[in-house]
């Protein structure tokens, strides 16, 4: 093993340059006055008492050199780990060792496969095309550098004493780098694998019984009904006869966090107390220290604007300006592929294509290890793109993934963001957008002029229906995507008539669509029906207290929809005192799955139980391989239309099972469960918040520098989205109006230095559901009682 | 007083180095300097060397602890597996300490090569007639 771990004491305990030299005293750590190489131009940042920096530059370029600065000043180390992550660069600096499930050179492989440097690679040379736009992002690293130029090693931030590392060079490729992590996070599930598998597995009536591609029930983000105002582009029909492709052996690559999601919504000036459109949105990312996102307020003479930007990229991504605010959540189209490769021998040298032979052209990717080795891994790239999942037990099954992140993006994508913030009305908020690629996203709007929309926007391929549910076969070209769906034929809807826009990561559409999307990874619509249910029933003077009780809502309408009927079936005569203790805390169950709720917990195991006592043959189909599970609305969509099918008996059993004895059997077995762990752990330990148990982690894992076991609420399919790792990253709500009001909060802190009295501030005030009224300056008034300190940026 | 000499000399010399120049090994330097320059006895030269670092380390520490009220301490205290940020500090000014003194000790010791080694102090009896 090299790299040892440990560092040297001396240089650590060292107060004058070691670890002590990370404690910071109550302040911004910043000087009154700084002069560096790279300004135009004078600019001011002024820092508020929560360390939020409000940038007020002269044009463009100095705005985002100091947004680079400012921005390595408090992140550098998370701006680094986060790109050499993503580029599989991690044994670099870790040597190799385990982490988490794998190893440091495991990971990197992986990350190598997938394409991440190839795509961060083809991003520069699109993005580069854009004189402009490059400039601008030129500028934002010279910000970096300089910050990182000044550094000695005494101040290095404190993770690089304690791994023993150097910070390098930023370069304009890393922030293409951070673009495909997230990208990766939020378009990069797909269930290609698992589905052919069941589908082998089951015969059609079944699979399509067990998996269908629409929830009757759902409530897109394009309300029902709404007509297209568009020609469909035709699609070439597939006259060749299918082979089936059979089963794939392979264990899909790991999955970004099931639960990474968001909500947003906007209502509309007619139904809000100050007549005056409210904006809300709150992304659900993975939580870590340093947190994702970095708060602050930018202006130039050209704007002003407020909100959350991601460490290592210039602009603000999620926010507000004086006259517009927006906001993001994921969308679920599947852009994201995998082909099998028909090679012509075991050399993988050369493949078929449409009855020619290929060549494939290999990348040899070098994983350098922390000590000094280095190891090599080749990449063989393809016409579809890399082949990730390759074994040579099983030659016929090798895949290649084609994904929309590797293309090279149109090179206006850089100027998006930069567009947005600079936004005024509708028009030009759409117009920002039409460039942007990848991850595609829900983009709520609301402005003061009165409009509330949702675009939905991504590039999206053209499929058949059908097309990419599954794994497809790679000899024929004609499987490939036909296209991009025309920009101008992306869904959107404009102040509808129910007076509010809403998206929680549902279906974008409802069937109507005429083009094919959905086949990537299902997203069950729980949090976005009752969200839409809660607005619709909110009356018309809808205030922001009640939109940030509605983030914070940690209401369930999955359990809303299963607890009467499991009640139903519940046979209540003969119960244990145990059992009548569980099920009285189910009656008096309000669905929420707060903190201390213990109902939450019977609810949860009971229908975990459920689930598998229904699903058996499912899950015996489905051992030791990667495979599709049915959702719940599905679940219980059977069980309310029809409590007798086959699907509840067990085959294993000589008895018929229905659905009332698997009903009775699963609250058996919870109660059992949950009895045991009363008994050797207390009640206190079956109180939900305790079950979920959850952590914001350091980045690196380091435990001292986490936060453990919070006492908080929530469920993925509550608006409050928390789980155990996953949760609400930025909860913000604003209020248009002639002056903008807004709240925002978010679970970390400004620093990213465990050190400082910033590190992790907000936590507290996000746990229990506060928010910050957020300083927004104008530029001709910099006054406020909250400036902590004022800082001159000159030549 | 010998003893006070060295300590304030490599208290003061250190501080003033380190905190231009931040190199954890400008403590050992200075203390075998001054070890060799003042020549003291075995002893006494390794316990003022002692004393030297263990109270530059230990009260810079301690100030920086203060002002930062123990954030960072507590979390490298738990990094470390000790059980508070206090302890840190004591660590510190120990590892210091220890490492002053030997390099005070060795400064001495290496000039007793090249000049004599200082004499014991006389002890003046008073006689009784």
């Amino acid at each position: 093993m090299s790299g040892s771990p440990v560092p040297a004491l001396g240089p650590l305990l060292n107060p004058f340059g070691g670890f002590w030299n990370n404690a910071e005293g109550k302040s911004t750590g910043m000087p009154s006055s700084l002069s560096l190489p790279g300004m135009t131009d004078k600019a001011e940042v002024i820092f508020d008492d929560r360390l939020v920096p409000h940038i007020f530059a002269e044009n463009d370029m100095d705005a985002a050199y100091v947004q680079g600065y400012i921005t390595a000043k408090y992140r550098l180390w998370q701006m680094e780990f986060t790109t050499y992550a993503a580029a599989g660069r991690l044994s670099e600096i870790l040597g190799d060792r385990p982490i988490g499930n794998t190893t440091t050179v495991d990971y990197d492989k992986q990350q190598r496969r997938l394409g991440m440097v190839y795509a961060a690679e083809n991003t520069i040379e699109g993005w580069k095309k854009n004189t402009s736009g490059f400039k601008l992002l030129e500028k934002y690293t010279e910000g970096v550098n300089t910050y990182i130029n000044s550094l000695s090693p005494s101040e290095y931030p404190l993770e690089y004493k304690l791994m023993g590392y150097a910070p390098e060079e930023w370069k304009p490729i890393k922030t293409a780098l951070l673009v495909k992590s997230m990208a990766m996070r939020l378009a990069g599930r797909e269930n290609d694998i698992e589905t052919t598998n069941a589908f082998d597995a089951f015969t059609k009536e079944t699979f399509d019984f067990l998996y269908p591609d629409w929830n009757p029930n759902q409530s897109p983000v394009i309300p029902k009904g709404t007509k297209w105002d568009f020609e469909p582009v035709p699609l070439k029909k597939d006259t060749a006869k299918q082979t089936s492709i059979g089963s794939i052996p392979h264990q899909a690559q790991p999955k970004p966090n099931l639960h990474l999601g968001s909500n947003n919504w906007a209502v509309h000036g007619s139904r809000t107390a100050t007549g005056k459109p409210i904006l809300c949105n709150d992304p659900h990312l993975m939580l870590n220290l340093p947190s994702v996102w970095f708060e602050l307020q930018i202006s130039t003479p050209e704007y002003n604007a407020y909100g959350v930007s991601l460490p290592g990229m210039p602009n603000i991504i999620i926010g507000f300006n004086e006259y517009i605010a927006w906001g993001q959540t994921n969308t679920d189209w599947d852009i994201m592929d995998w082909y099998r490769m028909d090679w012509t021998d075991n050399s993988k040298t050369k493949y078929i294509l449409d009855e020619n032979v290929k060549s494939v052209e290999p990348r040899v990717e070098e994983i350098k290890i922390k000590g000094g080795k280095i190891v090599y891994d080749t990449v063989k790239y393809t016409f579809w793109g890399p082949v990730v999942h390759e074994s040579d037990e099983h030659p016929k099954k090798d895949l290649a993934l084609r994904w929309v992140a590797h293309d090279e993006p149109n090179s206006n994508e850089l100027l998006v963001f930069k567009q947005l913030n600079k936004a005024k009305n509708y028009e030009d908020f759409s117009n920002a957008l039409k460039d942007y690629e990848c991850p595609a996203q829900n983009y709520v709007f609301a402005s003061k002029d009165g409009d509330i929309a949702i675009n939905v926007q991504g590039k999206f391929p053209l499929k058949r229906p059908g097309q990419g549910k599954m794994v497809e076969d790679g000899s024929r070209s004609f499987n490939n995507w036909q296209g991009f769906i025309p920009q101008a034929h992306n869904p959107r809807i404009k102040n509808p008539e129910r007076g509010f826009v809403s998206s929680a990561n549902q279906h974008s559409t409802d069937p109507s669509y005429p083009y094919y999307y959905i086949g990537g990874s299902g997203f069950e619509d729980h949090r976005s029906r009752y969200i839409n249910k809660r607005l619709s029933e909110m009356g018309d003077k809808i205030t922001s207290r009640q939109l940030m009780e509605l983030q914070t809502d940690n209401g369930v309408i999955a359990a809303m929809d299963l607890v009467p009927e499991f009640l139903k079936y519940l046979k209540r005569d003969n119960l244990t005192d145990a059992e009548r203790f569980y099920l009285n805390k189910i009656l008096e169950w309000d669905f929420h799955f707060d903190a201390g709720s213990i109902a939450g917990t019977v609810f949860d195991e009971w229908n975990s139980e459920f689930y598998k006592g229904v699903l058996d043959e499912v899950y015996k189909k489905g051992a030791n391989q990667s495979f599709l599970y049915p959702e719940t609305w599905r679940l219980t969509d059977i069980l309310k239309s029809n409590p007798l099918h086959w699907i509840f008996d067990n085959r294993s059993t000589n008895e018929l099972e229905t659905a009332e004895i698997i009903i009775n059997r699963s609250f058996r077995a919870a109660c059992k469960t949950l009895e045991e762990r009363k008994t050797s752990e207390g009640e206190a330990s079956l109180e939900w918040d305790k079950v979920k148990g959850s952590d914001i982690q350091h980045m690196a894992r380091i435990p001292a520098l986490g936060v453990f076991d919070l006492e908080i609420g929530g469920h993925h399919w509550a608006p409050n989205a928390m789980t155990a790792l996953a949760g609400p990253s930025w909860r913000m709500v604003v209020e248009l109006g002639n002056e903008v009001k807004a709240y925002g909060v978010y679970p970390g802190g400004q620093s990213g230095n465990p050190g400082s009295y910033y590190y992790k501030d907000f936590i507290e005030s996000w746990r229990v559901g506060e928010y910050y009224p957020l300083l927004f300056l104008k530029r001709d008034n910099r006054e406020d009682e909250r400036v902590m300190q004022k800082v001159s940026f000159k030549k | 007083m010998n003893i006070a000499k060295q300590t304030l000399a490599i208290f003061i010399l250190s501080f003033f180095l380190q905190y231009l120049f931040s190199y954890w090994w400008l403590l050992p330097l200075v203390a075998f300097l001054v070890g060799a320059g003042l020549h003291l006895r075995t002893f006494n030269s390794f316990f003022s060397g002692f004393l030297g670092g263990f109270l530059l380390w230990g009260l810079y520490s301690l100030f920086i602890d203060w002002n930062n009220s123990s954030i960072l301490s507590s979390q490298i205290a738990e990094l470390f597996g000790v059980s508070s940020g206090f302890i840190l500090i004591l660590i510190t000014a120990l590892l210091a300490g220890l490492v002053s003194g030997l390099c005070a000790l060795t400064g001495t010791f290496g000039r007793s090569v090249i000049t004599p080694p200082p004499p014991k102090r006389i002890k003046r009896y008073s006689y009784k007639r």
